[in-house]
């Protein structure tokens, strides 16, 4: 019997030394990321080093000092105007989102498979900290299947809306919604409420963060799966990517130490001055997070060809409005806030048709492939798109017209990408990735 | 010095004084101050696109800033009669001319018990060039005044 | 003498026509795929309206510039044809067409706003609805769907869904004026399906609305655009087996949804090549189907055409996007002040300025966007320069009001596309001005026009009226009411003013005491010229007083047409000596007018229309250049043409494929 076990767990973990080798993401990789979040409450084990993307690296040339101190005033105004990144705004919609205990109930809550239909896949399977908190696919295959790249979750409490088209208004309904849909997560409020509740662990890191015990009853079980996901909120928010090289640039630059601000490398900082000056990206990717918060169409032809589909922002609007969840209905924690009630006065109208969220380009290097439907694969494919508009779909008399082709040169291509490259943040410390130990 | 070198030193000086106080005089700058009693908050005067009124609008706190909820007031006066608040109703809206699109949240207007309009929400999502529009509705005209603003 | 219907037959129409559009027949076919594959076509109509489909496949076509009903075989041949006319002379002008299971054709009737019934033999049987707002009454019926024992029609002026047994009795209305949940804009076609769910083509609101069997308000979906589920004019509507059939015209497509808005397939490629066709689709206007549903029906008005389709294979896809970047649709009024012409494109909506001071007019800027609000539009009707010539005047029928745009051209001589030439000036809701007559409707104002005094003449088309505003933009005066004689319009379409020597007096000291304008009104329903003289007294200030009394009609003018019906005049402009330039959309021809109503010229090929020089399709507008020279609208034509006081072809522009006729035969 003992060579017998012992024959099993050599096989195991034999197979799954193998597989996480392989390196390509398959859905066996899938399964062993869920393995690992299976295996994650052992105390013993440490999690694993997170592997960030590789980026090219040629020789570093810096700029000279000269170079530095002769911008001007207006370009330094709009380079300071990204950054620093700073705490995100505590959600007032959700009374825990600061609180450290109900971070830690949703941190376990991410890694954890029984969220899902299945069993096996959790947040984390689409939510990959190795891969940006993104899933590197172009389409996810979590539970059934997609039409929507995934979108990484660092930062993502500096956002105001959420999927990309806003149908949700708040970090902790977001989660709610892939909870609830079975063709992402799929268990529920109700699947949701008892896992909670039955789980040892889970009732009292619940107990610890809400003041009172969970309970799956068909009159509790939304309030404690809105709890629930309120502590997922909460541990979301802290997944934070801390400062970047253009972050430490821009503070030198702020503090006027024009030495510290020469170390930033000089293809970064003409990709920077392209995207504050003639390429102009700020329109849309402004300030610090260097996302407007807001909806646009790039003209982005849907992936496999053909007429876009996708209604966007437009549908968004009507989804949130009539969403239980959304910050000004009956389960927020302020939803008479002037925060909350924003949704009722936003512009809805079809102009708005096939608009999706601007995305953060914090970490966009570690988050290919982009686009709403994974279309562009690399950098460079959306450099290139942005530089001719080929094949974008543009229709006149409709929606507005902010884009027109940069004619950008292979060095200007080159420079800008090194700038995105250098919108890498730091990781979120160690034990704010991957589930937290069980408790003795 | 010579008194010639003296004479040419003071009259250089009432010059530029001189100049000075034309300029100030003469300024078409349109912040000003409001001497009305109870009020300091300085403006920008804004004529209405037909001539017949005339607005005070000030500026939110921090300027018109992108991405933040702007808020000021707007005195609506007629032009043949700038004394007092008309009794007319307003309408506020934004555009950005290059890009064809307006804003994604409605303002909000409450007309106060003095006559003067307090707008709120005004979200200017965007960096560049936006038109503000200011609509004095006086039955059955509808007559627009409009800001420029560069957004940073 | 003439019967009430004139009838000519080829030969007699069976009996047990089934009904279209609704799916109330015992033996229900199943569901069809997608739709595309052309079948045939009917062309040579003259403005189209809508079509129904009999049990015999038989095409039931009406023509609204003629007052005719065609029926047309389903091997194309026509069957038969008859004109329906309010009273001898004046034909119908008959929009929404529908079958019930007992044979009765229902045509809707814009002249007299009635819902006429007749029998196969086209003798009429009775009228449903009559001119008014009251509940039971009719203004501007469009579209119109029987099924189940009662007659639904889209009541467009009304904005409502007015709903009669078949015997005409009014059971109730569904919707009212606006723009929010369940209410309706100018509502051009209604359908319903077998639940007794009511569609309707909210056009005014580019929308489609549902209500439910028992009247309520379900759900609507919609919006201005060109993407799947959205509009541009949705136009016409059928219902059947689940699916909903959208007639999209300004996107040149038919859209097909499920009973709930989704998407389901769409089919028509834009027509490029003049009068293309063959499957190929420009502003279809109304989509039928036949009894069985293997057949869909699409009118284009524009083109005169009917074209039927049936299934396309699994391997059909949906069309592209179109571009209507390109689409240089112009249509509606148009002006000339100096050397700037400006012209409305309704469908985007736009306003363009073009500069004429070059061999080929140069656009200078183009502005204009759709919504509500002040400083937009929904659907412009005309454009008219300021006296200074220095902002224009357009009129948005559905707002009720006339916008002041002003227009900076930068003063450095360098010739340029300006996207932000002009400014929102003001806009006036000409129902709130003091001293109009109140109306059962709101104002819709469509022709505008400068007198030589500085007023302000404005066609009301929803009162038969036009409102005379002073130079200050206060009221003076209306002229006309509705109706059809001396003094009354039905659609006022266009106004030319002068002044009236006949009305000046002066003092003993040569000082002018009166004055007045002749203001001639072309009213395209009512087949007339009407004619007022206005006057007024002038003060010792010089300024002007009007006086009441000083309004005379001075009668009417008509222009005989060859079928016994007078033709439709759309477009005017001032022709000198007491002349008129008058374009007849009708007829595809531009005339010459003299003093008494006579033609001296004649341009175009009488009712055939054609691309070459001086041939017409769809003529609107016209307006007078300095020098006599008159632009002309050739809206069916996507171009402009010029021609100078002698009515000799001075220049055209537009869109390329349309010009090449002309410069080929250079």
């Amino acid at each position: 019997m003992k060579r017998l076990v012992t024959f099993v767990l050599a096989s195991a973990v034999a197979s799954w030394a193998v597989a996480s080798c392989a390196g390509r993401n398959t859905a066996n990789d899938t399964a062993n990321d869920t393995a690992r979040g299976a295996l994650s409450g052992t105390a013993s084990e440490s999690p694993p080093a997170i592997s960030t993307e590789p980026a090219p690296s040629p020789p570093v040339d810096r700029p000279s000092v000269e170079l530095v101190a002769a911008l001007d005033a207006l370009t330094i105004q709009r380079i300071l105007r990204h950054g620093p990144l700073g705490a995100p705004a505590p959600d007032p919609t959700n009374r825990v989102a600061t609180s450290l205990e109900a971070a830690h109930l949703g941190q376990r809550l991410f890694y954890d498979p029984r969220l899902s239909l299945d069993g096996f896949h959790s947040c984390a399977s689409c939510h990959m900290p190795t891969r940006g908190f993104a899933d590197g696919l172009d389409l996810p295959v979590p539970v059934g299947s997609s039409d929507r790249h995934v979108p990484s979750v660092l930062n993502a409490a500096h956002q105001r809306w959420f999927f990309w088209d806003g149908r949700a208004d708040s970090l902790w309904s977001q989660a709610l919604a892939v909870i609830s849909n079975p063709k992402e997560l799929g268990v529920g409020r109700p699947g949701l409420a008892r896992l909670v509740t039955h789980d040892a662990i889970y009732r009292a890191e619940y107990r610890a963060a809400f003041g009172e015990d969970p309970s799956d009853a068909p009159t509790d079980e939304d309030r404690t799966a809105v709890n629930a996901a309120k502590a997922i909120a909460a541990y979301e928010a802290q997944l934070e990517s801390g400062d970047s090289a253009f972050d430490q640039f821009a503070g030198a630059l702020a503090a006027n130490d024009l030495d510290a601000a020469a170390t930033y490398p000089s293809d970064a900082l003409r990709g920077l001055l392209l995207f504050v000056g003639r390429a102009n990206c700020r329109s849309c990717h402004a300030g610090p997070n260097f996302s407007d918060g807001e909806f646009h169409s790039i003209g982005m032809a849907p992936r496999g060809g053909g007429k876009p589909s996708h209604p966007g922002r437009m549908r968004g609007i009507e989804i949130l409005r009539a969403d239980p969840f959304r910050g000004s209905g009956p389960w927020s924690d302020a939803p008479t806030s002037e925060h909350a009630r924003e949704v009722d006065a936003l512009v809805q109208s079809s102009e708005q048709w096939g608009q999706v969220r601007t995305p953060s380009l914090r970490n966009v290097a570690r988050t290919a492939p982009y686009m709403s439907e994974g279309q562009k694969a690399t950098l460079r494919e959306i450099l290139e798109y942005y530089s001719t508009l080929e094949g974008a779909v543009t229709v006149a008399h409709h929606g507005e017209q902010v884009l027109k082709p940069l004619a950008l040169s292979e060095g200007d291509m080159t420079d800008l990408e090194a700038f995105l490259r250098s919108l890498d943040g730091r990781d979120p410390p160690d034990e704010r990735v991957w589930a937290p130990p069980k408790p003795r | 010095m010579s008194s010639k070198n003296l004479r040419a030193r003071i009259a250089a000086c009432a010059l530029v004084l001189a100049g000075i106080a034309y300029a100030s005089a003469t300024s078409r700058a349109a912040t000003q101050e409001n001497a009305a009693a109870g009020e300091h908050a300085a403006y920008k005067t804004v004529r209405s696109n037909g001539g017949r009124y005339v607005l005070h609008v000030t500026e939110p706190e921090g300027g018109f800033v992108r991405g933040k909820p702007l808020a000021f007031d707007v005195r609506v006066l007629r032009a043949d009669d700038p004394t007092q608040p008309a009794t007319v109703g307003l309408l506020v809206d934004a555009d950005m001319p290059e890009h064809l699109h307006g804003t994604n949240r409605v303002p909000r207007i409450e007309r106060r018990a003095d006559g003067t309009f307090r707008v709120e929400n005004l979200y200017l999502h965007m960096p560049g060039w936006w038109e503000v529009f200011l609509d004095v509705v006086e039955s059955p005209w509808t007559e627009r005044a409009q800001l420029r603003v560069e957004v940073e | 003498m003439v019967h009430t219907l004139l009838v000519t037959f080829a030969l007699a129409l069976g009996p047990s026509i089934q009904e279209s559009g609704g799916a109330a027949t015992s033996s229900r076919e199943p569901s069809v795929g997608r739709f595309g594959a052309f079948l045939r076509e009917t062309s040579g109509l003259a403005a189209p309206a809508s079509v129904a489909i009999d049990e015999e496949g038989r095409a039931w076509i009406t023509e609204s510039h003629t007052g005719t009903v065609r029926v047309v075989a389903s091997d194309g041949v026509e069957a038969a044809r008859f004109v329906l006319e309010v009273v001898p002379g004046l034909p119908r002008e008959p929009h929404g067409i529908a079958i019930s299971p007992a044979g009765e054709v229902f045509v809707a009737d814009a002249v007299e706003h009635a819902v006429v019934v007749i029998d196969g033999s086209a003798l009429r049987k009775r009228t449903i609805g009559k001119r008014g707002a009251a509940p039971g009454e009719l203004r501007e019926p469009r579209g119109i769907a029987v099924v189940g024992g009662k007659v639904f029609v889209a009541d467009s002026g009304n904005h409502r869904i007015s709903v009669f047994a078949l015997d005409g009795k009014f059971e109730r209305a569904l919707g009212r004026r606006g723009f929010g949940p369940g209410e309706l804009l100018a509502p051009n076609d209604v359908a319903v399906d077998a639940s007794g769910r009511v569609f309707v083509a909210d056009l005014g609101n580019q929308r489609i609305v549902r209500f439910e069997a028992d009247g309520s308000f379900g759900k609507s979906w919609g919006g201005l655009g060109p993407f799947a589920g959205l509009f541009h004019a949705p136009c016409g509507i059928a219902a059947r087996d689940g699916r909903v059939f959208v007639a999209d015209r300004d996107n040149h497509r038919i859209q097909v949804f499920d009973k709930d808005g989704q998407p389901d397939h769409e089919w028509g490629v834009h027509a490029v090549r003049p009068r293309e066709g063959g499957g190929k689709l420009h502003y279809p206007s109304d989509v039928a189907l036949a009894p069985k549903g293997d057949i869909a029906a699409v009118v284009e008005g524009l083109e005169g055409r009917v074209q039927f389709f049936g299934e396309a294979g699994s391997t059909a896809s949906d069309p592209p996007i179109v571009d209507r970047s390109a689409s240089a649709h112009y249509e509606g009024g148009c002006d000339v002040a100096g050397d700037l012409l400006a012209v409305l494109e309704p469908a985007g909506p736009s306003v363009s300025i073009f500069d004429l001071a070059h061999p080929t007019p140069i656009e200078i800027t183009r502005f204009g966007r759709s919504g509500p609000s002040a400083g937009k539009f929904l659907v412009p009707a005309d454009v008219e320069f300021d006296p200074d010539g220095k902002s224009v005047w357009i009129s948005d029928p559905l707002l009720h009001r006339i916008s002041q745009y002003s227009l900076t051209r930068k003063s450095d001589g360098i010739l340029r596309f300006d996207p932000f030439m002009a400014k929102f000036v003001r806009a006036l809701q000409l129902d709130e001005l003091p001293g109009v007559p109140a109306t059962p409707w709101p104002t819709e104002p469509t022709a505008l026009e400068f007198g030589p005094d500085g007023r302000m003449y404005v066609a009301d088309r929803a009162n038969g009226r036009v409102l005379v505003l002073t130079p200050e933009m206060t009221f003076e005066r209306a002229l006309g009411s509705v109706g059809t004689g001396q003094g009354k319009l039905l659609e006022p379409t266009a106004i030319v003013v002068e002044p009236d020597e006949s009305a000046r007096a002066v003092d003993k000291d040569g000082r002018t005491i009166t004055a007045g304008a002749r203001v001639r009104v072309a009213d395209a329903r009512g087949r007339k010229i009407e004619t007022w003289s206005c006057g007024w007294e002038i003060d010792e200030c010089g300024s002007a007083a009007s006086d009441g009394n000083r309004t005379r009609n001075l009668g009417s003018i008509s222009i005989p047409g060859p079928s016994g019906a007078d033709r439709r005049p759309f477009g005017m402009a001032a022709a000198g000596a007491d002349g008129l330039w008058v374009s007849l959309e009708d007829a595809n021809l531009v005339l010459r007018l003299d003093g008494e109503g006579r033609i001296t010229t004649t341009l175009g090929a009488d009712g055939v229309g054609g691309l070459g020089k001086l041939q017409w399709f769809h003529p609107q507008g016209l307006a007078r250049a300095p020098g006599g020279s008159i632009v002309a609208i050739d809206a069916g034509n996507h171009r402009f043409q010029v021609f100078d006081a002698q009515g000799v072809f001075r220049t055209a522009w537009g869109s390329r494929l349309f010009l090449e006729p002309i410069l080929k035969a250079k």
